[in-house]
């Protein structure tokens, strides 16, 4: 494995008893520094990939290496430097935030109980939550509890952080605080691999990121790549029958949308290209738009439900 | 992980409303004892409570004998029950494990959690009887079932032998429970089980017709902490009872391990 893959899989499979075929012979990679989107809809398998990962779920075949180390059911030690947010929080209700967090830390191995409490302290400060941490958890809120949740996950300083749908619940305030933390954390050297169901969302913070569909892997790759240009152009202009004529005479594979809006298929040749020569056979052209694709969109083409716009 | 375990137990509300229960019965049975004036004859009612009414010492283990045949055992099962299984529910088991914690130290800390509960409810049980029965029936020398005299002191370590004998008598089913506990999700589904072990045991037990396999049941030998009260004590059936304890725990808990360190946790 290269020095710098977190989070890598090879070939990694889960048939559950009953003949379920969860996960089908996925390799995943997740290198150091990434901010790692994993995505699919519900049901795509990415929950069970992740219990694999943190050996909660044996894997019926295939292998995982977690920070370098080979991990299996009864040597979970790799996550010990990985922080966990699996399928939302959990806490003891009866008990407050920062005593569950003190369990938490305690349930570990090493980690001085000296400086436990500041250790607690500190993450309860940075989730935001300095105020109602001796409040029991039961008292919570459900914005609060994911709060914590990340809390606990932020003990110890883990160098990966495994992180479910951590934005349900949150409001929008929270959740854009959430990006700027998560944001932050990588720039101070966390990897941040982060599972949801909402592309969107993921399309604005992520810099890498794997898409599962029915238990496969069918696209990974950098953000950047998969939100490549598709090669459509789409022109707005007052002038679209003198446009689509001059069309006619181009190269370019051509698609009129409505009164106003043509679209342009110009491979990967200059935008501006075609702009220059519009103008040239004075058709007003009022806007010209690369179209890039959406995270969804790439989805639905590569999963074969959809069609390229 | 243990230290962790067991301040949670120490932390948990519902421990200290269970033990309080478990302490006010026997109370509550001693002062209509004291009141009426009549205790049970010997041979009926609860185990040395016919001598009650001569000799506060003797309270604590009779206070025992009253929740022996079913408020211990049910307090076993519902806290035993919900060690692993609770945590199932509650989905703060993922987050132990992922810690981590590796799955043979949790059911170790699991195991000495069900061994502190059981302990802290049978001293704390016995002290509550103690201070009761010498309030309201004093002290006195007592005589032995064996009709000898037993000095206060005697009587003390008496005591105090079987009251770590009844604890002791639990442990097989703390272990029943603890295995339960690894087989689902469900607290509620894990204490059933276990109790459901405990009343079928208790059920052979009872039959002319299973008279074979009774020295083998669970709860055979529980109410022979009587014998540390023969002068001299009569050491045949206790050791017995113990014995069959620790085969209880080696058995349930080999399996409660062999499940839960390869089972798929999705909880």
């Amino acid at each position: 494995m290269s020095v710098s893959s977190v989070v890598r899989t090879h070939q990694l499979t889960k048939r559950f008893a009953g003949g379920l075929l969860a996960v089908d012979g996925i390799d995943l990679d997740v290198r150091a520094g990434d901010l790692f989107g994993f995505l699919g809809p519900n049901g795509a398998g990415k929950t069970t990939t992740i219990r694999m990962l943190l050996s909660l779920i044996s894997p019926t075949s295939g292998s995982i290496e977690v920070l370098g180390h080979e991990v299996t059911l009864h040597s979970p030690h790799a996550l010990e430097g990985v922080g966990t947010m699996v399928e939302g929080p959990a806490f003891y209700p009866f008990l407050s935030g920062e005593r569950n967090l003190m369990i938490f830390d305690g349930a570990g191995a090493g980690g001085p109980r000296r400086t436990r409490r500041q250790r607690v302290h500190d993450v309860i400060e940075r989730v935001g939550l300095t105020d109602v941490g001796e409040r029991p958890v039961k008292a919570y809120s459900l914005g609060m509890r994911q709060r914590l949740g990340l809390a606990s996950a932020l003990l110890r300083a883990p160098r990966l952080l495994v992180l479910d749908e951590p934005t349900n619940g949150l409001d929008a305030q929270g959740i854009h605080e959430l990006r700027t933390m998560f944001v932050d954390l990588v720039r101070e050297g966390t990897t941040i691999m982060l599972s949801s169901h909402l592309l969107a969302e993921v399309e604005l913070i992520c810099s890498r990121a794997a898409m599962m569909s029915a238990g496969r892997i069918v696209a990974q790759d950098d953000v950047r790549n998969l939100l490549a240009p598709s090669g459509w152009v789409r022109v707005v202009t007052p002038d679209l029958e003198r446009a689509v004529r001059a069309l006619q005479d181009g190269p370019f594979l051509y698609e009129p949308v409505d009164p106003f809006t043509v679209r342009v298929n110009i491979g990967d040749r200059a935008p501006e290209l075609l702009n220059k020569a519009l103008v040239q056979d004075d058709i007003r052209v009022r806007e010209l738009v690369v179209e890039r694709p959406t995270l969804e969109d790439v989805f639905l083409e590569r999963t074969g439900h959809g069609h390229i716009r | 992980m243990i230290l962790v375990e067991l301040s949670k137990l120490l932390r948990r509300p519902r421990t200290w409303v269970t033990i309080a229960l478990l302490s006010g019965l026997p109370v509550i049975v001693g002062i209509f004892v004291k009141a009426s004036g009549l205790a049970p004859r010997p041979g009926e009612g609860p185990a040395l409570l016919s001598e009650v009414l001569n000799n506060g010492l003797l309270f604590p283990a009779a206070a025992l004998a009253i929740i022996l045949p079913l408020f211990l055992p049910i307090a076993v099962s519902v806290i035993g029950g919900d060690t692993v299984a609770g945590e199932a529910a509650n989905g703060t088991l993922r987050y132990l494990l992922t810690r981590p914690v590796g799955r043979s130290r949790l059911l170790a800390a699991k195991l000495s959690t069900i061994i502190m509960f059981i302990f802290l409810s049978v001293v704390i049980v016995a002290l509550v009887a103690l201070v009761a029965g010498v309030v309201l029936f004093g002290i006195r020398p007592l005589s032995s079932i064996s009709a000898t005299e037993l000095s206060p002191f005697e009587t003390f370590i008496r005591t105090t032998m079987a009251i770590l004998y009844i604890g002791w008598s639990m442990l097989g089913l703390g272990a029943i429970a603890l295995f339960a506990s690894t087989r689902t999700d469900s607290p509620l589904a894990a204490s059933l089980a276990t109790l459901a072990a405990f009343v079928g045991s208790q059920v052979l037990d009872l039959i002319e017709a299973t008279r074979s396999i009774q020295p083998f049941l669970p709860t055979h030998y529980w109410l022979k902490f009587v014998d540390f009260y023969r002068d001299p004590i009569l050491w045949r059936d206790v050791t017995a009872g113990i014995i069959v304890q620790l085969v209880y725990v080696a058995v349930f808990l080999g399996a409660a391990w062999a499940n839960f360190t390869t089972k798929d946790i999705t909880s």
